[in-house]
């Protein structure tokens, strides 16, 4: 049991920042989340705190020791790769028993060791196969299987699950939150995908060329992010983006489409926003609703049938991509027919021509 | 059928290609089994006289064939160096064994050294290594002569397996680290991760898995020793030393030479390689599969 703490931590690769000057503190049986898109660091920082990449300044903490200086099996984490990284030499009981066999165990207690992990994860009947005779899924199983048999302080998982087909993954992804309670361990999980991050997440780490943007429990961060880039991120389907322009009328601030200057809605929020300037009004599909009259007028240009929900995209004159809305059932809606949307204005975010929000 | 390869056409190549590989060792076989007055006489065949099995008699116990042991008979067709083919086996075997197994024992390492991390002077040795063949053998005859000679290694079997075991060891090295190189990343950082040091590494995950690969170009090394003839020329000494292939220049270059012994002589060289293709091939390929195909 650990916490994990980074301290102005940063990675150049040559003249490549890969990670700058990242600062955060990950709690003891906490689930913590990073999640970017590729090369936003994410995989660096997790092998830096497992020791497999030198960090370039700051300091690495594992249970409150500095872990800079120390070799990656000394740290008491372990990881789980993407690949698996299963040695297709030995068995699975071989494959989970390694790291104890390197350390000297004696037999019947890697074994004992090795049953125990098995019996958690249901490989009891694959202990004497080989990697290549298993299923992804089960490989999978296995490369966590060699992580706990290690009875780490921390586990690191590295996209775990980006090889395993849809199905599998939504299973594998129940398992590793099973785990998580059932172990109690700090697990730091890095991913790609916002679902898993969403899912499984105490907490989410959303990292950017190299930087945290913003962190904390995936709905706070789902429902007031921090900038267009975390908006966009989280979130399926993504969130719409509509160009604005800011008007002050009287105390409220009233908000018009950039493109032919309908009005959107006014609000007397404090935005911490200078009237006059562009704007970006974010609104999640699921908080449009079309009208009969008023809103906004659009063309419906492709439909995309869910079972439980609808996926409508809407061509608006004047906005270069598409507003998506999701409607609940099977709306009666053709290609190429006019419509109308509006959205409560309690459901917009506001950012401003950076890209920050601009809620207080 | 357009597209559809036509199965009378590749029966012909295959039929082809084994006329040229096949052709000649079937050849020799043929002509080590009758006595040269059957191999010359158009009138006559193995059909006609049956087998015979005298040449191989005189190689292994130096019983004179029966048609040699007339009065008339030329003597001199009977070359010595026939004699020496047993022992000359028995060379060339020691010798070929050891230049495969040092090359294992040298070659793997260094592979894994120069795939797998980062030393000064990488670069430039392993460029000195992979161009080292370049150098025509020819021109190194005399250096190494003189450095053997020096080292009071000539007329040794010694010798001549340094030489060959440097002369496979380029090939050892470049095919081995291209191997290494494509073993994936992931395998190492969790033996790392797993308590393994470089050494422990490499013995308990990078050696089992290269092993179909290290079996091969053992075997490469095996086959370019046996049939390495100048510097064994150059290098061994008396007849306790002569490898197979100084042994059967000897015998091809007697012109009287009753060509039921050479090839009788031929096929015997052969045969070791034969068997240790059948031998050692069919794991090797079985590894190499096993290897390649990962879900």
């Amino acid at each position: 049991m650990a916490s994990v703490e980074l301290k102005n931590v940063s990675k150049t690769f040559g003249r490549v920042e890969a990670v700058r000057d990242v600062s955060l503190t990950v709690n003891d049986r906490e689930f913590v989340v990073f999640v970017g898109p590729s090369g936003c660091g994410k995989s660096t920082l997790l092998r830096m705190i497992a020791g497999l990449e030198s960090v370039s300044s700051g300091e690495v903490c594992i249970g409150g020791r500095p872990m800079n200086d120390v070799a990656a099996a000394d740290r008491g984490i372990a990881m789980v790769f993407q690949s698996y990284a299963l040695y297709p030499h030995m068995s699975v009981a071989e494959n989970m028993g390694f790291a104890l066999k390197m350390l000297g165990t004696a037999r019947a207690e890697i074994d004992r060791k090795v049953v125990e992990a098995a019996a958690i994860l249901r490989l009891e009947e694959l202990l004497s196969r080989k990697p290549r005779e298993l299923s992804g899924g089960q490989r999978q199983r296995v490369a966590i299987g060699r992580a706990i048999v290690r009875k780490p302080d921390v586990f690191l998982f590295d996209e775990p699950l980006s090889n395993l087909d849809a199905d599998l993954r939504a299973q594998m992804r129940v398992e590793i939150a099973r785990l998580h309670r059932q172990l109690e361990t700090t697990m730091i999980y890095v991913t790609h995908d916002q679902v898993e991050a969403m899912t499984l997440a105490d907490r989410i780490v959303i990292l950017d060329k190299g930087r945290v943007v913003q962190q904390g429990r995936p709905l706070d961060l789902h429902e007031r992010p921090a900038n267009r880039f975390v908006a966009g991120f989280l979130g399926q389907p993504k969130m719409n983006f509509l160009p604005a322009v800011a008007e002050r009328v009287g105390d409220a601030i009233a908000f018009r489409l950039a493109a032919d200057r309908q009005p959107l809605f006014s609000t007397r929020e404090g935005l911490r926003l200078a009237p006059g300037g562009t704007a970006e009004i974010g609104v999640r599909p699921n908080a449009i609703s079309l009208v009969e009259d008023k809103g906004i007028a659009a063309e419906i240009v492709l439909v995309e049938r869910l079972g439980g929900t609808s996926l409508l995209y809407l061509k608006v004159d004047g906005l270069p991509q598409l507003v998506t809305v999701e409607l609940q059932g099977k709306p009666a809606a053709t290609i190429g027919s006019s419509v109308r949307f509006r959205f409560d204005p309690a459901d917009a975010h506001v950012f401003d021509g950076q890209g920050r929000s601009c809620r207080l | 059928m357009p597209g559809r390869r036509n199965p009378l056409l590749t029966f012909l190549f295959a039929a082809l290609i084994l006329l040229f590989t096949g052709g000649p060792v079937a050849l020799a076989l043929y002509g080590s089994l009758v006595p040269d007055r059957i191999l010359l006489d158009p009138n006559r065949s193995v059909l006609s006289e049956g087998p015979s099995l005298e040449s191989y008699r005189y190689v292994f116990t130096g019983e004179l064939p029966a048609s040699y042991r007339q009065a008339s008979a030329n003597r001199a067709m009977i070359s010595d160096a026939a004699r020496q083919v047993p022992q000359s086996l028995v060379n060339s075997s020691i010798i070929a064994l050891s230049a495969m197994l040092l090359n294992m024992l040298l070659g793997a390492p260094a592979a894994f050294i120069y795939a797998r991390h980062a030393f000064p002077g990488k670069k430039l040795s392993f460029m000195f290594l992979i161009l080292s063949p370049l150098v025509p053998a020819i021109a190194l005859v005399t250096p190494i002569y003189m450095m053997l000679e020096g080292l009071g290694l000539t007329g040794t079997r010694i010798g001549i397996i340094l030489v060959h075991t440097a002369k496979a060891l380029p090939f050892t090295v470049l095919i081995l680290s291209v191997f290494f190189r494509k073993m994936p990343q992931e395998l190492f950082e969790a033996a790392v991760l797993d308590h393994c040091s470089r050494l422990q590494a490499f013995l308990r995950v990078a050696l089992p898995l290269a092993l179909p690969s290290i079996g091969a170009t053992g075997l490469f090394a095996f086959m370019l020793s046996y049939s390495e003839f100048m510097f064994s020329m150059v290098l061994s000494g008396d007849a306790a030393t002569r490898p197979v292939s100084v042994v059967m220049a000897a015998l091809a270059r007697n012109t009287d030479v009753s060509w039921s012994l050479l090839n009788t002589a031929i096929f015997i060289a052969i045969v070791p390689t034969l068997v240790l293709v059948v031998l050692v091939w069919r794991f090797v390929v079985e590894g190499l599969l096993n290897g390649s195909v990962k879900g």
